[in-house]
């Protein structure tokens, strides 16, 4: 009987041997449990650099970008709202110097008030009182407070005066300062101190 | 025979022992390794990504905050825009009644006198004052600031005789002049003669007036310059507004001052 040829097939035939025992179903099911177990566990890196990635595209293309954006925007801006020779620029500066320049002259405006207010007043408060009072004399002080002397023939008549002073709307804070009787005469001296509210 | 079965019985135990250890640590080791080195990378890689990544959102959450505030600042520069034409009339009001530069003393004398005449008054005397400096800082929003800027009085003191009406008019004139003249001081009394003295009749109508009368003028204070003055002006915040009382007074009381053209 002649011998086969020795062709591929056939080597592989006369070597298709295992040494080892094939594995139990135990150890298959093992090995499937392994392999399953790595593969999970591996996504748990594998997710953090892919977030990661993701972050990172994130801050250098997205969030840089739009932060320089507004820098520009910003630098821009602020810019022309510096530029003290802009239309802009301009009117903040004549804001500013009516600003400082009012509240510099608020105090002597403030002082500057019509005499005829104060003689309007005086004469209406005097007008047709009943204790003979007769103005003698007016006078302003530096801080603004108007004064009146005045004589009358009653003792009466500073208490009347001062009434009527304390009723006008145009007044503020009223006060007799003093009294006196003049000597020989029977008539009493006084001086009335007020300020006036401020009105254009 | 007893100690043999013994001793295989124990090697029967370790081998089994070894086995559940090997077989443990075949399934376990490289899960829990991997599981580890996520968690390192979770806090070498992620967590400073996040972090930068938190970092950024609040620079640009300044930044557009910076950009609100900008707009806001803008906007209120706009609406000043608007006003400037009304500002800068009262300015011109404002600059010509207490001018920026040395005021002119003799004129100012000279003009009150002519009013004196004019109201059939007698000028009986004049003293000139020295000058004054009375404000230095301004108290803006909230804030007291040098404005490189002075406020000088210029102080007069006249005495004045007539009829207490012509004294009136005078003190009428000087209100409702172009000129902003302040009554700092007065005086106003009936002339007593001797035998008036005491008050008995009152009769006389002669008028006495002793006044000090105060002009103002604003210079740029000592260690300022003009440039200097003009960033001040411009520092004052743009929400800022003018005292309307005194601004109401400016163009109630001096309208017949006008822009430059």
């Amino acid at each position: 009987m002649a011998e086969a040829p020795l062709t591929q097939n056939r080597i592989t035939e006369l070597f298709a041997f295992n040494l080892l025992p094939p594995k139990t179903k135990e150890e298959v099911k093992k090995d499937v449990k392994r392999k399953n177990m790595i593969f999970n566990s591996m996504l748990i890196p594998a997710a953090v650099l892919a977030v990661t990635s993701v972050m990172y595209l994130l801050n250098t293309l997205a969030l840089d970008y739009t932060i320089a954006g507004w820098q520009d925007t910003n630098a821009i801006v602020t810019a022309e709202l510096n530029d003290q020779n802009s239309d802009l620029g301009k009117a903040k500066t004549t804001n500013g110097e009516l600003k400082i320049k009012t509240d510099y002259i608020a105090d002597p405006v403030q002082k500057n008030v019509d005499y005829e207010q104060i003689f309007k007043v005086a004469e209406q408060i005097f007008d047709s009182n009943q204790t003979g009072s007769v103005i003698t004399s007016y006078g302003r002080e530096e801080a603004g407070v108007f004064t009146i002397n005045a004589v009358s023939t009653s003792d009466q008549g500073p208490v009347e005066i001062l009434g009527r002073f304390q009723t006008n709307d145009l007044v503020q804070s009223p006060s007799l300062r003093n009294v006196s009787k003049v000597k020989d005469t029977g008539k009493y001296q006084f001086t009335i101190s007020f300020t006036i509210k401020f009105k254009n | 025979m007893a100690r043999a079965t013994t001793n295989t019985t124990k090697l029967l135990q370790d081998t089994q022992n070894s086995k559940a250890s090997h077989d443990f640590a075949q399934l376990y080791l490289i899960p829990m390794l991997l599981l580890i080195f996520g968690v390192i990378l979770v806090f070498i890689v992620l967590m400073p990504q996040v972090d930068t990544m938190a970092q950024k959102f609040t620079v640009l959450q300044t930044e557009q905050q910076d950009y609100d505030a900008l707009l806001a600042k803008k906007n209120s520069r706009l609406e000043l825009l608007s006003l400037t034409t009304t500002q800068q009339a009262t300015l011109t009001k404002i600059n010509a009644i207490i001018p920026q530069s040395q005021t002119d003393v003799v004129g100012f004398t000279e003009r009150i006198r002519a009013m004196v005449s004019e109201n059939n008054l007698t000028l009986s005397d004049i003293k000139s004052g020295e000058q004054v400096t009375v404000k230095t800082a301004v108290n803006t929003a909230g804030t007291t600031s040098d404005a490189n800027l002075e406020l000088v009085e210029v102080p007069a003191e006249f005495q004045i005789e007539g009829e207490l009406q012509n004294i009136r008019k005078f003190l009428g004139t000087l209100y409702g002049g172009q000129e902003f003249i302040v009554i700092k001081k007065m005086e106003l009394s009936k002339k007593v003669d001797d035998v008036d003295v005491n008050f008995s009749t009152l009769q006389t109508t002669q008028w006495s007036i002793n006044l000090t009368l105060t002009k103002f003028q604003f210079r740029i204070g000592k260690n300022g310059t003009a440039a200097a003055l003009q960033k001040s002006y411009f520092n004052v915040d743009e929400t800022s507004r003018a005292n309307k009382e005194i601004v109401d007074f400016i163009n109630e009381n001096y309208s017949g001052i006008s822009a430059q053209p």
